[in-house]
């Protein structure tokens, strides 16, 4: 078994070092990068873009380099979280709390090498993870019914609004309006349409990365306008020096990675969570158990370096589904597993027996792309860093304008200008009134699924609530939220008795 | 007004019009006719508990903190304006997009967007800037994305300003 | 100073817009297409055109350049909204049984009637899935457990109630005279439904022949019946038996063609009807239909609407009786 995994695993790169497929992986871990970086584009665009060539490629080089356009991404969705507080995508926002901090302290250089040195590390023990376990975890992963979903669900929102304990009350106003939201549009169980105000735009309801760039980017904007001329000229860094970090921040971060790559993997494999629950969870659950959670949300290195870990880890863990089952586990991998079948290659247990070059080289490509992107990463973020040497006064209008471009893209359509518009005056509203925009963001990724699960969960039953409790990953998962809102309270009396004692 | 009586009220008032917005919802026709608007009602009800939660402590806090009203950050007496004109621009982009084409209504958009926050005294640098970023974004999404911007379209144009079919 | 500005570009908009006005009246193609994907890139629809404007352009079929731009939303209303508003012939899209479908569930006004067929290109199939121990060996067993009680089987599917995978299921069940009006009927997203049926949360998947092959093959889970005419030639599913095969009298066929604005002027219809059938002759767009699992016909414009009138009232009087129908004009 051993020998014969290695054995593979050798047969993989040397499908993978081939210099064409070498070549594409390079091409596409660039590209995918630059997509990333972009609000609104991500890797669907950037593979979708891919499917007119796998005319003239082998089945395992298209594969080889989707799979790199996926990876760059993940890397690339950071950059504009730590330097302009935008997040790329959904599984980048948890980046933004803390490296955008530091980056406003003029630490962005370690903010920039932190999140390349965590995605490459986070990847590298996914990729590993991919080889050793891919099958058991993901027959696991198959236990989770829409039942265990949603619970997992209130989990994550319960753990996301329990993070700013002062202001309790009002993240959890920030959840509900998040989870308003996701209500616009049409129901899935039921077929009426909920909200739309007879806009045939609406009745797919509002996307995210519409949320996501409107209340972070636009909402940011807004608020720097409060202060703009009275900054004047000042722009936040002048002088570069080497994107990497120092010693102490190193020892700061590395537990921390490798706490959260497990995390963020295991998310990645179940077909009904992504990125955004892994990286959330994993700033979570690294604030819960740190020494001086006061530092989160301040530029806290490990606040970065665990989402960061976590959402590559999970999009290793997301092609596992896919790999093992023939599942997409995501948008991503859905269009990927349809440009497989154009090749008339079927995804699942057998591509392992019939088609081995291809399930390996794939996995070795996963290997050596983390490679691949953390050398892109390193000297393409001694660019970027650049542009806050840019002053304010002429980054926000380009800013805005990638924004509306970005959102664009998503539905090419201009209809959600005007919902972008209305999204940065409530994030303006949100900022200005100190209520946390966190718990919004991530009751705007899982609300839909939220209610999607809590229906078809009681559709199973026949309308019995029992269903919830039904199996120990429920009732786990129960536990688990119940123990997220209670903790700090817990962590503060136990505080309180050791200095009175 | 103190900062979260504000955000008591707004999470009040959303919720009940939420709530009643709710109540229009066409009842489902396949399963148990009220499922669609379980979820929703809930989500109103919490938004006005939380609301009034809020608005409860910190009546507290005020009896507490003796009132008045808590202190600001410095802020630029002008960026009203810029706030304000910043919004009315990106709804006029957005109405302006498709009919007008990706390029005349970015030029015009990111143009006038760089004299409201660069200010009018930079007119050069605020053109160059422009065309920049207008032509770049252009060639990087219709020649390396492979994604079509909008064209001009002139029968959209056309309704738009009233004059009709035929030329 | 803007505002002066600002009228000079209004008018200088508006007088291009009289010249395109002007050349549009020449003879047929005489620019640029417009081709609509009605979804984000990636999927049937969008894959479907992507290869109809390839293979139209690259053999000389059409000699204007067709870029696909994509129109997603509302399940395609977004995009037949737009085609409606279209007065200039070279737009053209491409759609499926939700054109029909969007407008019997009241979802928008516009229907089959606000759009011209061209032609019907492809045909693709339903099929019933079940996991590999499931107690149903074959299509009887489950219409019979139905036929008992509605409420016993769990059936599972792709997007809301009322579109194309539930209505295939209750064609198929209504002619095995099972009272479809009671079986509940449980949407997912994605993936996630294949990942509910592998892990025992839903009974029965109802869902495109494409999409359960890999499972199919790896023998996680059985297919009870395919909704085509007759039995697929090669590859798994050549052993999936139809329904007729089962003495259910019901096939379902998802069609795919393109379709051109309203009241499309007849030089551009004939034009591009011609250009259609030119095309699908190709053994290129064989090739393309053979790998993606399409399988390949031709219908031209005339037998397309007539084709589309008949199945629309076979739609609507299935919607009608599960109370999904909903008069929106």
């Amino acid at each position: 078994m051993e020998s014969s995994v290695i054995n593979n695993l050798l047969l993989g790169f040397s499908v993978a070092v081939k210099w064409q497929n070498f070549g594409m992986m390079i091409v596409g871990s660039a590209l995918g990068t630059v997509l990333g970086m972009l609000p609104g584009l991500g890797p669907s665009t950037g593979i979708a873009l891919l499917l007119p060539l796998t005319f003239v490629m082998t089945p395992e080089m298209a594969l080889i380099t989707m799979c790199a356009v996926y990876y760059g991404a993940m890397f690339g969705g950071s950059r504009s979280s730590i330097l302009l507080n935008i997040p790329g995508d959904g599984a980048a926002v948890a980046s933004c709390f803390d490296g955008y901090p530091m980056a406003q302290q003029g630490r962005a250089e370690a903010a920039l090498a932190i999140s390349a040195i965590a995605s490459f590390i986070g990847g590298l023990i996914s990729c590993v993870a991919f080889v050793a376990v891919a099958v058991p975890v993901a027959r696991f992963a198959l236990r989770f019914g829409p039942p265990e979903y949603f619970v997992l669900m209130v989990f994550a929102l319960a753990a996301t609004a329990a993070i700013s304990k002062d202001a309790l009350l009002k993240g959890l106003i920030s959840m509900f309006i998040g989870l308003m939201i996701t209500t616009v549009g049409i129901d899935l169980q039921s077929g009426v349409q909920r909200f739309t105000f007879g806009s045939v735009e609406l009745q797919s309801g509002i996307d995210f990365v519409v949320v996501i760039i409107g209340v972070y980017g636009l909402g940011e904007i807004l608020k720097e306008y409060q202060t703009l001329r009275i900054k004047g000229e000042t722009h936040v860094q002048k002088k570069f020096g080497r994107i990497w970090i120092t010693w102490e921040e190193w020892k700061r971060s590395w537990l921390p990675i490798l706490r959260q790559t497990p995390v963020g993997f295991f998310i990645g494999v179940l077909p009904g969570a992504g990125g955004t629950i892994a990286a959330m969870m994993s700033y979570n659950n690294e604030k819960q158990i740190s020494k001086h959670p006061e530092e989160f949300g301040k530029g806290a290195i490990e606040g970065l370096a665990a989402p960061e870990a976590a959402n590559n880890a999970c999009s290793i863990g997301a092609m596992i589904p896919m790999f093992t089952l023939g599942i997409p586990g995501s948008g991503t991998t859905a269009v990927m597993l349809g440009a497989l079948m154009i090749y008339g290659i079927q995804p699942g247990p057998l591509l392992f027996q019939n088609n081995p070059e291809i399930a390996w080289g794939v996995i070795a490509s996963l290997f050596l792309s983390s490679v691949v992107c953390a050398i892109i990463n390193i000297p393409l973020a001694g660019l970027l860093v650049r542009v806050l040497a840019v002053p304010p006064r002429v980054l926000y209008p380009l800013v805005i304008g990638m924004a509306f471009l970005g959102v664009y893209t998503i539905n090419y359509s201009a209809a959600e200008f005007v919902l972008l518009t209305l999204l940065g005056l409530l994030g303006y509203f949100m900022k200005c009134y100190k209520i946390p925009t966190a718990p919004l963001i991530l009751a705007v990724v899982v609300g839909s699924s939220m209610e999607q699960t809590f229906r078809q969960s009681l559709l199973m039953s026949d309308g019995s609530p029992a269903v919830f409790f039904r199996s120990s990953i429920c009732n786990v998962l129960w536990l688990l939220a119940v123990l997220s809102i209670a903790w700090p309270f817990i962590s503060d009396w136990r505080q309180k008795r050791k200095r009175s004692a | 007004m103190r900062r979260d009586t504000v955000v008591g009220v707004f999470s009040t008032v959303l919720g009940g019009f939420y709530g009643a917005e709710t109540l229009r919802i066409r009842s489902a026709t396949i399963g148990n006719p009220w499922a669609p608007r379980v979820f929703p009602l809930g989500i109103a009800f919490f938004l006005i508990a939380l609301g009034v939660a809020v608005l409860a402590v910190d009546r507290k806090k005020a009896a507490r903190e003796g009132g008045g009203t808590q202190g600001a950050n410095p802020k630029d007496p002008g960026y009203a304006k810029l706030i304000v004109g910043t919004l009315v621009l990106c709804g006029a982009y957005g109405f302006l997009f498709e009919p007008l084409g990706y390029i005349l209504s970015t030029l015009c958009f990111m143009f006038l967007l760089l004299m409201l926050v660069n200010e009018p005294k930079r007119w050069l640098a605020n053109i160059v800037i422009t065309f920049v970023f207008t032509f770049a974004l252009w060639g990087a999404f219709v020649y390396v994305f492979d994604i079509m911007l909008p064209p001009f379209n002139p029968d959209t144009v056309r309704e738009m300003f009233g004059l009709g079919g035929g030329i | 100073m803007f505002k002066k500005w600002a009228v000079m570009v209004l008018s200088a908009a508006v007088l291009m817009g009289a010249i395109g006005a002007t050349e549009a009246l020449a003879a047929f193609p005489s620019r640029n297409f417009e081709c609509l994907a009605p979804a984000g890139p990636g999927g049937g629809w969008d894959t479907t055109m992507r290869m109809v404007a390839k293979v139209l352009t690259e053999k000389g079929i059409v000699g204007k350049a067709m870029p696909v731009i994509n129109k997603p939303g509302g399940g395609g209303g977004v995009a037949l909204a737009y085609i409606n508003g279209k007065k200039d012939p070279h737009t053209i899209a491409v759609y499926s049984p939700p054109l029909l479908l969007i407008n019997l569930t009241g979802q928008t006004e516009l229907s089959y009637k606000n759009v011209t067929p061209l032609a019907m290109l492809i045909n693709d199939f339903g099929a019933f899935a079940v996991p590999a121990n499931s107690p149903y060996k074959n299509i009887k067993d489950l219409f019979d457990a139905l036929k008992k009680d509605p409420k016993s089987v769990k059936l599972g599917g792709t997007s809301s109630p009322g579109s194309m995978d539930h209505i295939q299921f209750l064609h198929a069940a209504k002619a095995a005279g099972v009272e479809v009006k009671d079986i509940p009927y449980i949407a997912f997203q994605g993936g996630e439904a294949l990942a509910a049926l592998l892990g025992g949360h839903i009974d029965v998947y109802t869902t495109g022949m494409a999409e359960i092959v890999g499972p199919l093959e790896a023998g996680d889970i059985r297919v009870l019946a395919l909704t085509s005419p007759e039995r697929i030639k090669d590859g798994p599913l050549a052993q999936v038996p139809t329904l007729k095969e089962q003495g259910v009298d019901a096939v379902f066929i998802n069609w795919r063609g393109i379709f051109g604005i309203p009241n499309m002027p007849e030089e551009a219809r004939g034009f591009m009807e011609n250009a259609l059938k030119e095309m699908s002759e190709t053994p290129e767009w064989a090739e393309i239909c053979a790998r993606n699992g399409w399988v390949k016909v031709f219908m031209g414009s005339s037998d397309f609407a007539a084709f589309l009138e008949k199945t629309n009232e076979e739609y609507k009087s299935l919607l009608e009786t599960i109370g999904l129908y909903s008069e929106l004009r």
